[in-house]
């Protein structure tokens, strides 16, 4: 575990915390990640536990903002990813 | 008797000179592993009848006079590494009944080296993968730390952290994606070692990372690190990342620069970190080495390597994660996150790729320095009952580009917070092991943390 993981487990971690005092779920504000969550569900074949749904939430959120945040830093070019693919014998 | 807490080399002498069997090694050792290795959760699965059985081997050889330092000496695998017959659980209730027919690469070189497995050492569940906040995030229940049991031992390699400081193995191995081999060394004295990316193979570990995976030791001081570094290391075939290059611990013949970064002591609280931070540094100027100040390029790499992680976990586990097995993972937010985790897209994950090419502008930082010396974390391992968000919140800066370039570092003991260890570490540039091998032996030379033992 490195310094930086906590960053990313802040925002997860309030919202487990305020499942954990029994409060009702709260309405979720963005509707298009509630409809991925959903999809989610329906790909993993059986639906969170509420404790785990906020949780999974939180994390679509955090993939959602990853994705934007990575937009603040332009890559050069037709730069290439860093991966190699070694052709064999 | 030798002591549990005898070096490798130690335990070879004795063994040669026939003080001690390598039996009589390995029953001290699963002694201890029953005792106080359950009692801090270090044990995954003993391994006390294969264990026997090689150490009679050993001692065959032993008293043919055949073999090399390794003969013999009683060691634990973080449980992440097939061991051919034995349980491989990845530390993961979902994965109880998890059995391998073959041994990991860096495990059959220790058989060949006639090491004695005595443990599978317990883990963080699937290294962490997704996300872990709590320190119960493993089928062995909350690993504790050697020195304070109100603590806990890092992770993900936490068994094989806190077993080798308790002197209940003669060293372990563990594993790094991202901080996994050098936390549980800092929280628990210990001294761990993360190798160039590619220097030890990955074939036979749980892959979290494709990538970013590491295998490599923890043990008790570095001379130890270097002896048990150069029987795993090196290529194979079944690891297409694995390196041809040869490793060389060699230590380099000129006045080696170390470089310090910008510390956030007083922002985190640090104060005892600090002074151990400060001490380390003149014991390094009092060595002969030069300090100079240095700086990384401000680059986004904690945001590509938590991409990259993401994205190849979700893929390395995707049957489990799509199967009933995952919500009997021990933390909900792991199995929160890893779900979630399925759903980075490619061109996040592509750009954080691309971007790794271009985070190899930091190697400029080679031309001013040898290595970087910093802490590990600002603070001693935190307290076993609460959530890492909270418990955390003041361990120190953002992570720089070592995994993402897959950058070698020692992690070592420089200091005490109260009564419980303060990690070190020194990172290198990709295939220099030699030089982090020559600081932190020349400073165990000089200090003594490293030789202190829990009570």
């Amino acid at each position: 575990m490195t310094r930086r993981d906590f960053a990313k487990l802040a925002g997860i971690a309030a919202v487990a915390a305020a499942g954990g005092k029994g409060s009702a779920q709260e309405p979720v504000k963005d509707a298009g990640l509630e409809d991925e969550l959903k999809e989610l569900e329906a790909k993993l074949g059986a639906p969170f536990s509420p404790e785990a749904r906020k949780i999974a939430l939180e994390s679509l959120k955090n993939v959602e903002s990853a994705g934007k945040r990575r937009l603040k830093f332009k890559l050069p070019e037709n730069s290439e990813p860093c991966t190699l693919y070694k052709v064999k014998k | 008797m030798t002591s549990p807490f005898a070096s490798i080399k130690e335990m070879a002498s004795a063994l040669r000179a026939r003080k001690v069997s390598s039996v009589e090694l390995t029953k001290m050792y699963v002694g201890r592993l029953k005792t106080l290795g359950k009692e801090h959760n270090a044990v995954a699965e003993l391994t006390e009848e294969l264990a026997l059985r090689q150490a009679r081997a050993a001692d065959a050889k032993l008293r043919q006079g055949a073999g090399g330092t390794l003969l013999g000496i009683p060691y634990g695998a973080k449980d992440l590494l097939a061991t051919k017959g034995i349980p491989t659980r990845w530390g993961s209730p979902g994965h109880r009944d998890q059995v391998f027919d073959y041994d990991a690469t860096a495990i059959k070189k220790l058989n060949e080296a006639g090491a004695v497995l005595v443990a599978k050492l317990s883990m963080i569940e699937l290294a962490g993968g997704g996300n872990y906040n709590v320190a119960s995030a493993s089928a062995n229940g909350p690993c504790l730390s050697a020195f304070d049991k109100k603590r806990w031992a890092g992770g993900s390699s936490s068994g094989s952290g806190a077993a080798t400081a308790l002197g209940c193995v003669g060293f372990s191995l563990g594993s790094e994606t991202s901080g996994s081999i050098i936390c549980p060394a800092a929280f628990n004295g210990a001294t761990g070692f993360r190798p160039t990316y590619g220097r030890v193979s990955r074939h036979g570990a749980m892959a979290l990372c494709w990538t970013l995976d590491k295998v490599g030791p923890i043990c008790r001081s570095a001379e130890d690190a270097a002896l048990v570094l150069e029987a795993i290391a090196g290529y194979d075939a079944n690891d297409p990342s694995s390196l041809a290059e040869p490793l060389s611990l060699k230590a380099p013949k000129r006045k080696l620069r170390i470089g310090l970064m910008k510390e956030t002591f007083s922002a985190n609280k640090a104060s005892e970190c600090q002074k151990a931070y400060e001490e380390a540094v003149r014991v390094f100027r009092k060595l002969g080495f030069e300090i100079v100040n240095v700086a990384l390029p401000q680059l986004p790499y904690g945001l590509a390597v938590g991409i990259i992680v993401d994205a190849e976990g979700a893929s390395a586990h995707e049957h489990f994660i799509r199967g009933p097995r995952l919500k009997e993972l021990a933390d909900v937010n792991q199995v929160a996150s890893l779900a979630a985790a399925l759903e980075v897209r490619a061109v996040d994950y592509l750009w954080a790729m691309r971007f790794r090419t271009e985070a190899l502008k930091a190697n400029e930082i080679w031309k001013k320095c040898d290595c970087l010396f910093s802490p590990v974390f600002y603070h001693a391992a935190p307290p076993i009952d609460q959530p890492f968000d909270k418990s955390f919140q003041n361990m120190g800066g953002l992570e720089g580009p070592e995994n993402l370039l897959g950058w070698p570092a020692m992690a070592f003991p420089i200091g005490f917070e109260d009564a419980a260890p303060l990690g070190g570490q020194i990172i290198a540039p990709a295939m220099r092991e030699d030089v982090c091998f020559a600081v932190a032996r020349a400073f165990q030379r000089e200090t003594d943390w490293h030789k202190r033992r829990p009570t």
